[in-house]
């Protein structure tokens, strides 16, 4: 009795330690103005208290209403991140796939050396890699446009790992019976391949798109001009004075993410397995 | 001889990636190494002067320093908790946990840190709840909240890494060892850990790899010169290039990629060209 009440417990504080900064944001963007200013004194004036207040004593929509129909920077910075993320992750996956399926198939030592770099690449931090990344934007004269953010993104190597994990369970017996009647490799890769790599490629997709739609450090090296900045450079620059626009904007980017992550869980759980599990 | 000619020629489904990826990081990655044994112009080798620099140099030193505390901290911290998770998750009834423990890895950072300043303000929520006056975030206690952050971010993601492994090791292991009357202890200690250390070095590398990532929340709690404590290698970097002190940047660059390249050699695609590798 008792240990079923505290895994009930633990239960909900994990689950709502999880959720709790995001409800806190949707608490934020539905507070008005005024409420907002009184529960968050102490960080908007520097004295007085702060206190979250767990649901608002007046919820609104006016805040959605003025950044959605009042604030053209949103939709500015908004299709900057979409149009930035979309082309990443699609130039993802026409480069990834294929080169993954090159990699379940074609063994040897300098396949396994290319293997060996791909992973190197793919778990190396920004920082380390910020020199070179300039170097190439630089000399391609792409600095200050989107182009510099998406290009070197699309050669990640994070996709073709993951894609490759779940090309490498695929049994042998069904090269074998294909090989029978047709000797094309790429339609060997178009009618086995890419039908087997749809769920990893769906993971790979989600994951990057999570990933790339939460991008920083390349933007701010980047992009100069704010009319190009995607939404995680304008975010921090909302003034003191725009408080509730911020909660309001913060609620909006993060939605979209959390919703595919929660409706799309089980690809997801698969995918992150697929990263550690020894084939 | 037929089968392996056949598999050469997949090797062309590599192309588009591996060309992307010599023009944009292997081909200027190279010319950074060659770079980092030259003067800054790039005209006279001088070997390996300006790795001697970068490893007198104090920035160098106290990010280096840092950076090993995080990661020799909240790693551990990250594994073993999402360990215990998802034991918790998969034996002890609490799958619910599941289905929301990826949601914050999906939360921009941006986003993020609203809610971190509004709880760790000098006058925000912790400190007006219990009426104390720390400056969480700009002194040495954002080390805490940084890891705090770290953690809360990525949990989720080992959680599950974690019980799929847990999911792979047969349920007969532990039905036949509860019929011999062993505890949940030992049934830890005996099946669920020796059945997880394949995947242990795997799972160790990506959280080294994902740790690396909470430069975003660091640098948006704190900006470019945060609290000494919280200074680390990627700030270190950042500095530099904003500093135009190329020469270091590059010299360190070739270092920590040695640095990975080792760590990441046990989880290397086995190689030799034989078929045995599928079925594996």
């Amino acid at each position: 009795m008792i240990r079923s009440t505290l895994k009930t417990l633990l239960l909900l504080i994990l689950c709502g330690l999880s959720l709790l900064p995001i409800f806190l944001l949707w608490v934020g963007s539905i507070t008005g103005k005024h409420e907002l200013a009184l529960s968050l004194a102490g960080i908007l004036e520097g004295q007085g208290q702060t206190c979250f207040p767990l649901f608002p004593a007046f919820p609104t929509l006016r805040g959605y209403l003025e950044v959605l129909l009042d604030t053209p920077e949103f939709y500015v910075v908004f299709w900057n991140s979409v149009k930035v993320t979309f082309f990443i992750v699609a130039g993802q996956l026409l480069t990834s796939i294929p080169a993954a399926w090159g990699f379940s198939r074609w063994h040897g030592a300098f396949s396994s050396f290319l293997f060996y770099l791909y992973t190197i690449l793919m778990l190396l931090p920004f920082q380390v890699t910020m020199a070179s990344n300039y170097l190439v934007v630089d000399r391609l004269g792409i600095m200050d446009s989107h182009a510099a953010i998406i290009l070197p993104a699309v050669f990640s190597t994070f996709p073709v790992f993951l894609t490759y994990r779940y090309f490498i369970g695929i049994p042998e017996e069904i090269f074998e019976a294909f090989s029978l009647d047709s000797s094309s490799h790429f339609r060997m890769f178009w009618h086995i391949g890419v039908p087997l790599a749809a769920p990893g490629a769906k993971a790979a997709m989600l994951l990057c798109t999570i990933e790339y739609w939460n991008l920083l450090e390349q933007p701010l090296l980047f992009l100069k001009t704010p009319s190009l900045w995607v939404f995680s450079l304008y975010l921090p620059n909302i003034g003191k004075e725009n408080a509730p626009y911020a909660f309001v904007f913060s609620f909006l980017v993060l939605f979209p993410m959390c919703l595919a992550s929660f409706l799309q869980k089980e690809t997801l759980q698969k995918g992150i397995g697929a990263m550690a599990l020894k084939q | 001889m037929k089968k392996q000619h056949t598999l050469q020629k997949d090797s062309l489904f590599l192309l588009p990636s591996l060309t992307g990826v010599c023009i944009f990081v292997l081909i200027p990655f190279a010319d950074v190494a060659r770079r980092s044994f030259t003067t800054l112009g790039g005209s006279r080798f001088i070997g390996l002067q300006n790795y001697r620099t970068v490893w007198g140099n104090a920035a160098f030193q106290l990010a280096l320093g840092n950076t090993l505390k995080f990661l020799g901290i909240s790693l551990p911290l990250l594994l073993a908790l999402s360990l215990l998770l998802a034991n918790l998750a998969y034996f002890g009834g609490m799958g619910l946990y599941r289905n929301f423990c990826l949601l914050p890895m999906a939360v921009p950072t941006a986003a993020l840190v609203f809610v971190w300043k509004a709880l760790f303000h000098q006058s925000g929520a912790i400190n007006s709840f219990f009426h104390i006056s720390i400056d969480w975030l700009h002194s040495s206690h954002a080390f805490a909240v940084l890891t705090a952050s770290f953690l809360w971010k990525n949990m989720g993601y080992y959680v599950i890494l974690w019980a799929t492994g847990l999911e792979n090791i047969p349920k007969s292991l532990y039905e036949a060892s509860s019929l011999d009357g062993a505890g949940p202890f030992a049934q830890f200690w005996h099946i669920t850990l020796p059945g997880l250390k394949p995947m242990s070095s795997a799972v160790f590398t990506l959280a080294l790899a994902g740790a690396f990532k909470s430069y975003r929340e660091s640098y948006l709690l704190a900006g470019e010169y945060p609290d000494k404590s919280i200074y680390m290698v990627q700030h270190m970097f950042h500095n530099w290039f904003r500093d135009m002190a190329m020469d270091k940047m590059y010299a360190a660059a070739v270092v920590i990629v040695c640095l990975f390249a080792a760590l990441v050699y046990p989880l290397r695609k086995k190689g030799g060209g034989n078929l045995d590798s599928f079925h594996a």
